[in-house]
C-alpha cells in the first residue's frame, strides 16, 4: 500500500515536471536578437536580455499576442509569457531593424 | 537728423533680414524634411502617420501616445523628452529614451518637423 502511494506521488511529480513551462532566453546584442526565430510551447516564457550598452524596447503587435515590455538598459531583462498558439513577431521600438519571430506551439 | 540715421539703420536691417530669410527658410525646410524621415522611421509606429497619437502600437499604451499636432510644449521640452524618454519627465514610461540612438542633429530636425504638423500655438513654460 505504502509502496503504491510513493509510486503514485513519484509519477505525479514526473508528469508535473514534464508539463511545466520552460523559460527561454533571447539576447539583444549589436542591435540584433540572438535568434531570428524561436519555437516555444504555450505557457513558456521568453526572457529578453539586453546585452547592449544602450536601451532596447521590445514589443509585439501580433494578433496572437501583443505586448510592450518597455525600455530597459544593459544587463536587464524583460519577460513575456506566451499564452496562445501562433506566430508572434517581435520588434524593438528603438531599433526598427530588429525583428524576430516566435512560433508558439500547442503543448 | 537722429531720426534719419535710425531709419537708415532700420532699413539696412530690414534689407539684411530679407536677404537672409529665404536661406533660413530653406534651412528650416531641409531640417523639417530630415525630421520627417526620422519621424517615419522611429516615431510613426506609436504616434501615427498624422502625428496624432493614433499609431499602430497606440493600443498597447495607457495613456496613449501624445497627439503631437496638439502639443503646446516648447521646442526645448520636446527635445528633452525625446532625449531622455517619458518617465524622467513625469510622462508616460511608454515613450523610450532616444538620446543614445538619435544624434542631436536628428533630434533638432525632428522637432523642426513637429513644428510643421502642429495645429496649436506653443505655450512658454
Amino acid at each position: 500500500m505504502r509502496r503504491s502511494v510513493i509510486l503514485s506521488a513519484l509519477l505525479l511529480s514526473v508528469s508535473a515536471v514534464l508539463a511545466a513551462s520552460s523559460e527561454h532566453v533571447v539576447g539583444q546584442k549589436n542591435k540584433a536578437f540572438s535568434a531570428a526565430t524561436l519555437k516555444v510551447k504555450v505557457g513558456d516564457t521568453v526572457s529578453f536580455r539586453n546585452d547592449d550598452p544602450f536601451f532596447h524596447n521590445i514589443f509585439s503587435l501580433s494578433e496572437v499576442q501583443s505586448f510592450d515590455l518597455g525600455s530597459f538598459p544593459q544587463g536587464q531583462s524583460r519577460k513575456a509569457t506566451f499564452t496562445k498558439p501562433g506566430t508572434v513577431e517581435v520588434e524593438c521600438a528603438i531599433h526598427p531593424q530588429m525583428k524576430m519571430v516566435i512560433q508558439v506551439e500547442k503543448k | 537728423m537722429r531720426l534719419a540715421h535710425t531709419l537708415r539703420w532700420a532699413g539696412w536691417l530690414v534689407a539684411l533680414a530679407a536677404a537672409f530669410s529665404p536661406a533660413m527658410g530653406q534651412n528650416a525646410q531641409a531640417s523639417a524634411d530630415n525630421g520627417a524621415a526620422v519621424y517615419q522611421r522611429y516615431c510613426v509606429t506609436c504616434h501615427g502617420a498624422k502625428a496624432d497619437g493614433a499609431g499602430a502600437a497606440a493600443r498597447l499604451f495607457k495613456p496613449p501616445p501624445a497627439d503631437l499636432t496638439r502639443s503646446t510644449r516648447p521646442d526645448e521640452y520636446k527635445q528633452l523628452i525625446i532625449r531622455v524618454g517619458g518617465e524622467p519627465m513625469g510622462r508616460s514610461p511608454g515613450m523610450p529614451p532616444w538620446g543614445q540612438e538619435l544624434s542631436e542633429q536628428q533630434i533638432g530636425d525632428l522637432v523642426q518637423y513637429l513644428r510643421t504638423v502642429s495645429t496649436v500655438k506653443t505655450v512658454r513654460q
